[in-house]
This record gives structure tokens, C-alpha cells and sequence, in this order.
């Protein structure tokens, strides 16, 4: 027979495996079922594949330059499909312009600077789905169930 | 009129620095910071963070445009460079004027005069201010014969053409002079393919003294004291102090006044150190170069005078006229200054980069320590080794030492190698204490095998005993 949980036994709980480098749990203790994956973990060859967004940073500080030149429209949107050498946009650094490429093929899925906005290096300009549509509906974040 | 947000860019101990003046005057502070710098203590105490680029100093710290796009994309009215990087880059300075950013540093026009070695030697001529005896070209040995005799013996010949310590020859007897000009002629010449040389004095018992200038915009300079500098290591400074008590009162006052009529005869904006070198033996000073920006040693003036450069730089970037005349200001005790690195001494001065497991410094009233580091910083091993300047005043040169020498002893890091074992022993040494030394002291006394062997090694038999297994 189990005991009844705590909330401090769910914390212990959930401490080990974030230290265990494992990345998904799932636990059932009596009527408590706990599920739990690690944020951004890749999960490779699971039983079933999570959709994972990669991030595409500034390459170097400057103005972030959505179109081809000042007023043309941006490069990308949300739903625009982009291959690994596909531009999305620009860097303005003194009136030097170095092109940000997409870097791996999939979907934009959210476009995170404006025209015009000063970014720093290693700054997210936009996320990039990289897997089918079918498995972007279960989100990658760490859930607890009480299913009592 | 005073600025409302400063970049600063720079890193270490000299970006605190910055900040802790910035916000004394209640002024916003952006630090730059590198891939590998995000979490720094500057960082930290900054109001905004901006990283600037990956580690390599090349793609962040020193490239003008990103740091000035910085700048402009966060909003600051002001530029404070530090030392080392882009501190005496004229296109900085200049990028920084077309941008409507003001640059905390002297105008672009001195820092490209005083950044060329022949033309600041030309003006300190023109100034009336000596120069290391030497000649012009000398293209055979008769003429070299009349040049010896007009400066004296020792000389260094050198090849008009190129430098790297090729076609370099001490001469210090007449008779070797025929020998070692033609030796030299003709290493140039299969050099530089010019076998034309030129001599110079060669000072073999030479002290390094700086003095400390501020200027203002409206013409004012005046002299804050001197610094010696003598305890060298390939000419990367060890040990600094102040004033200069061991040359003559003669010289000393000779050397700030040479230092005030530099600056005034180029209208010197901001603060600045002209650097000299003492001939020992002839009780006679000579100009080396002028340092256009804020130096690592400053600390050591502001412990003499309780005044804080670093904000009076920002005054006078922002247009303010210096708040005092030369008569208000007095040197009071002595200080002393010495860099701690990050290095193993007993293997050559290796740097030893990694985490700081343990930072305990000495707490008194008469030290004052500049650093960025605290137990579990990671030093990171793209930049110079630098982990803190310890600074200590005394009501003289022999109390200072006491206290610095105490203070070396009570300062406990571990984790990484640091040249605390290197400065303590330097500073037992009686030549020091007296003053009897000279530029290349130090590497004489690094060189004998004696001194080398007992340093560092137990340090790190000790460390590892300690470690559990």
C-alpha cells in the first residue's frame, strides 16, 4: 500500500528527475498520476514525437532588417516554409547589412523582433517547426495531474 | 550638463569601476558584454546588460561598429572605453562623434597624434620636453663615431627601416663599435634590405615614472601627481606607487611640469599619463609616450588625492570645466599598487583560467581592492589575466610596504593560480624595500633559480592535500 503524497514528496519527486537527465516521467502512486517532460529536451526516438521549435538567433548585434531593403515587406511570416539557406532577414550594423539565414528546413512558427528593432547577439529573432503539423498539438512543458 | 546613460565598453575590473563612477552621479549604465561574459559582475551591477558578440574579443569588444551601434540601439548619450581594447582608437572616438554619442576620452585629432610614436616625439621636441638622445639616420660608421660622441656610451643601434630587435646591437665599449655596426648594417640590410641605422642612449638603470594630467575643454590642465612604475615584467606593469619618493625633488617637479606643458601645447582633453624614463646614473628624465585613456594604475593617484578620475573623466566628456586649480591639489601618504593575475609563476607565468573556489581579501581601512571577481566566478581564458588591483595608502613609503606586505599575505584565493606568491616575495626583497631597482629587476630576479623554485608549487601540493578523494 502506498502512502498518502505529499506535495513535498511531488517536489522530491520531481527534483530527481530533473537531476536524473532522463527526459520524460510518468508515474502512477495509487490514485496520483504524475507526467512530467523536460522543457526543450529533444526527444529522440520516443513513443510518440513532440514537435520541436528551433530558434533562430542574431549572429552578430545590430538593427534587425525584415525585407530585402527598408520598406519592402518582411522575408518571412508565421506558416512561411523555410529551407536551411532560405534568408529571413537582415542585420544593420553602421549601414552594413549580413544576411540571417534560416540555418534547418521547416515552418516559421513566430516571428519575435520587429522591423527595426536594435537586437543583441544571440537574441531569438524567430522560431522554426521543424517537425509535421500532426504532433505541434501536445506542447513540450512539465504538467502534473491529480487524477484522483 | 550631465549625461543620462553611458555604454561601457569594456569588461573586468575597470567596467565595475566605470559603473560604481556612473552611478555616484546618478548616471544609467549599459554594460557590453561578450558570449563568454554574460555572467559578469559588471552585468550584474549594470542597470541594462548588451552582449555585443561571441568571446573572441575581435568580433565583440574590439569591433567599433558593433560597440557604437550599442550604443545608439540603447540609447546612451556617452561612450566610456576603459583601457586596453578600443580605448585609444581614434575611429572609435570619431565613429562615436558621427553617431552624436559623446567618447569619455581625449579628441580623435590626439589620440591619432600621440598614438604615432615618431610625431609624439616630434611634438615633445618641438615642447622643449627631452627625448632619449639619439640621432637620425647613420648610414656609416664615421658618422655613428661622432654621434657616440656627442651622447655617450652605452648605445643601442638600431635599423632605421624595421624594428623587432633586428639590426639591434648594444654597443658599450668605443672599441666594439666598428664591430657591432657592421653586424647590425648588416642584419638590416638582409632584413630591410636598408642597412641604415640609428643610435640611441641606452639607459641601462632606468626608472618608469608617469604622471597623472587631467584637461578640460576650455584649455585647463592640470598635473595629479606621478606614479612609479619600475617593476616591470616584459614591460607589463607589476607594481605601482606613489608619489615618486626615490628621485630627486629636482626631477620630480622637472617631470610634472614636462607633463603639463605636453598637454597644454596639444590641448589635451580628458585624463591622461605622460610616461617618462629616469637615467638613474645621470639623474636625467626623457618623454616615452603619452597614454590617451584612463590607466589600470589610476587608483594609486585617486588613494594620493581622494580625487575620482574616473567621474571627472565623465565631467569633462560632458563639458564641465575641472572643479579645481593645481594649487588645490595635495599628495597626501604613500601608495602602493599590485596587479593580481591570473598566472602560474613557477611555470613560466602560464595563465590559469578556471572557477575561483574560494576569494578571501584582506579587509582594512588603508586597502582598497578592484576587481570583478567573488568565490565561484569562472575566469574565462579569452581575455587578459587581470583578477584584481590591490591598492593600500600608509603616511609613508615604509608603512605602505608593511601594509601591502600584509595585506598579500592575509589575501587567500583558491580554485585557480594567481601571482599572490610571486608579489609577496617580491616585496620581501631588501632591493625593493631601499628602491635600489630598476626596469629589469624584476626579470633578473625571476631569473635566478632560487626565486622561481619556492614559488607556487606548495600553493598547489597544499591545495591538493586539501582536496577530498
Amino acid at each position: 500500500m502506498i502512502a498518502r503524497v505529499t506535495q513535498e514528496d511531488l517536489v522530491d519527486i520531481l527534483q530527481a528527475f530533473e537531476a536524473s537527465g532522463f527526459t520524460r516521467l510518468e508515474l502512477t502512486l495509487g490514485p496520483l498520476r504524475v507526467a512530467a517532460k523536460r522543457v526543450g529536451a529533444a526527444d529522440g526516438g520516443g513513443v510518440e514525437s513532440l514537435a520541436s521549435a528551433a530558434q533562430v538567433v542574431a549572429p552578430l548585434l545590430g538593427i534587425f532588417q525584415a525585407g530585402s531593403h527598408s520598406n519592402a515587406p518582411a522575408l518571412v511570416r508565421p506558416g512561411t516554409r523555410v529551407q536551411a539557406d532560405t534568408i529571413i532577414g537582415f542585420i544593420s550594423v553602421m549601414r552594413k547589412l549580413t544576411a540571417v539565414k534560416a540555418g534547418r528546413r521547416g515552418t516559421v512558427a513566430q516571428v519575435l523582433v520587429e522591423d527595426g528593432q536594435f537586437v543583441e547577439y544571440g537574441q531569438t529573432l524567430l522560431q522554426v517547426s521543424t517537425q509535421s503539423a500532426a504532433a505541434e498539438s501536445e506542447r513540450p512543458e512539465s504538467h502534473c495531474v491529480n487524477a484522483r | 550638463m550631465s549625461f543620462k546613460r553611458v555604454l561601457i565598453a569594456n569588461r573586468g575590473e575597470i567596467a565595475v569601476r566605470i559603473i560604481r563612477a556612473c552611478r555616484m552621479l546618478g548616471i544609467e549604465t549599459v554594460a557590453t558584454v561578450s558570449d563568454a561574459d554574460r555572467d559578469s559582475l559588471p552585468a550584474r551591477l549594470a542597470d541594462r546588460s548588451v552582449c555585443i558578440g561571441p568571446a573572441r574579443a575581435a568580433a565583440s569588444y574590439l569591433s567599433v561598429d558593433t560597440v557604437v551601434t550599442a550604443a545608439v540601439g540603447c540609447g546612451c548619450d556617452a561612450l566610456h572605453p576603459g583601457y586596453g581594447f578600443l580605448a585609444e582608437n581614434a575611429a572609435l572616438a570619431e565613429a562615436c562623434e558621427q553617431a552624436g554619442v559623446a567618447f569619455v576620452g581625449p579628441r580623435p585629432a590626439t589620440l591619432r597624434e600621440m598614438g604615432n610614436k615618431i610625431r609624439a616625439r616630434t611634438l615633445a621636441v618641438r615642447t622643449g620636453v627631452p627625448v632619449v638622445p639619439g640621432s637620425g639616420d647613420v648610414a656609416d660608421y664615421e658618422r655613428a663615431r661622432e654621434v657616440v660622441h656627442d651622447i655617450g656610451l652605452p648605445i643601442l643601434l638600431k635599423a632605421a627601416a624595421g624594428g623587432g630587435g633586428r639590426g639591434m646591437q648594444v654597443v658599450r665599449e668605443i672599441d666594439e663599435l666598428r664591430g657591432a655596426f657592421e653586424t647590425a648594417s648588416a642584419e638590416a640590410r638582409a632584413a630591410f634590405g636598408d642597412g641604415t641605422l640609428y643610435v640611441e642612449r641606452l639607459i641601462s638603470n632606468a626608472r618608469h615614472i608617469e604622471v597623472q594630467i587631467l584637461g578640460d575643454r576650455y584649455g585647463k590642465v592640470v598635473h595629479v601627481g606621478e606614479r612609479d612604475c619600475t617593476l616591470q615584467r616584459r614591460h607589463q606593469k607589476i607594481v605601482e606607487e606613489g608619489p615618486a619618493v626615490l628621485i630627486p625633488d629636482r626631477l620630480r617637479n622637472g617631470i610634472r611640469q614636462a607633463a603639463v606643458d605636453l598637454a597644454l601645447s596639444m590641448d589635451y582633453e580628458n585624463a591622461g599619463t605622460v610616461e617618462f624614463i629616469v637615467d638613474q646614473d645621470r639623474d636625467e628624465f626623457f618623454f616615452l609616450e603619452t597614454n590617451t585613456r584612463i590607466q589600470v594604475e589610476h587608483p594609486v593617484t585617486e588613494a594620493l588625492t581622494g580625487i575620482d578620475l574616473v567621474r571627472d573623466q565623465l565631467r569633462i566628456a560632458a563639458g564641465e570645466p575641472l572643479a579645481f586649480d593645481q594649487a588645490q591639489i595635495r599628495l597626501q601618504g604613500h601608495a602602493i599598487e599590485c596587479r593580481i593575475n591570473a598566472e602560474a609563476v613557477y611555470d613560466g607565468f602560464r595563465p590559469s583560467p578556471g572557477r575561483i573556489r574560494e576569494w578571501r581579501p584582506p579587509v582594512y581601512p588603508y586597502v582598497r581592492l578592484d576587481t570583478h571577481c567573488y568565490p565561484g566566478y569562472v575566469v574565462p581564458p579569452f581575455y587578459d589575466s587581470l583578477l584584481a588591483k590591490l591598492v593600500v595608502v600608509g603616511e609613508n613609503r615604509a608603512q605602505a610596504i608593511a601594509r601591502m606586505q600584509r595585506a598579500l599575505h592575509e589575501f587567500s584565493v583558491d580554485g585557480i593560480e594567481t601571482t599572490l606568491p610571486f608579489l609577496r616575495a617580491l616585496l620581501q626583497r631588501p632591493e625593493y624595500t631601499a628602491g635600489a631597482v630598476h626596469t629589469r629587476w624584476v626579470e633578473a630576479v625571476i631569473a635566478e633559480p632560487d626565486f622561481a623554485d619556492g614559488l607556487g608549487r606548495r600553493d598547489v601540493q597544499t591545495i591538493a592535500a586539501r582536496q577530498p578523494t
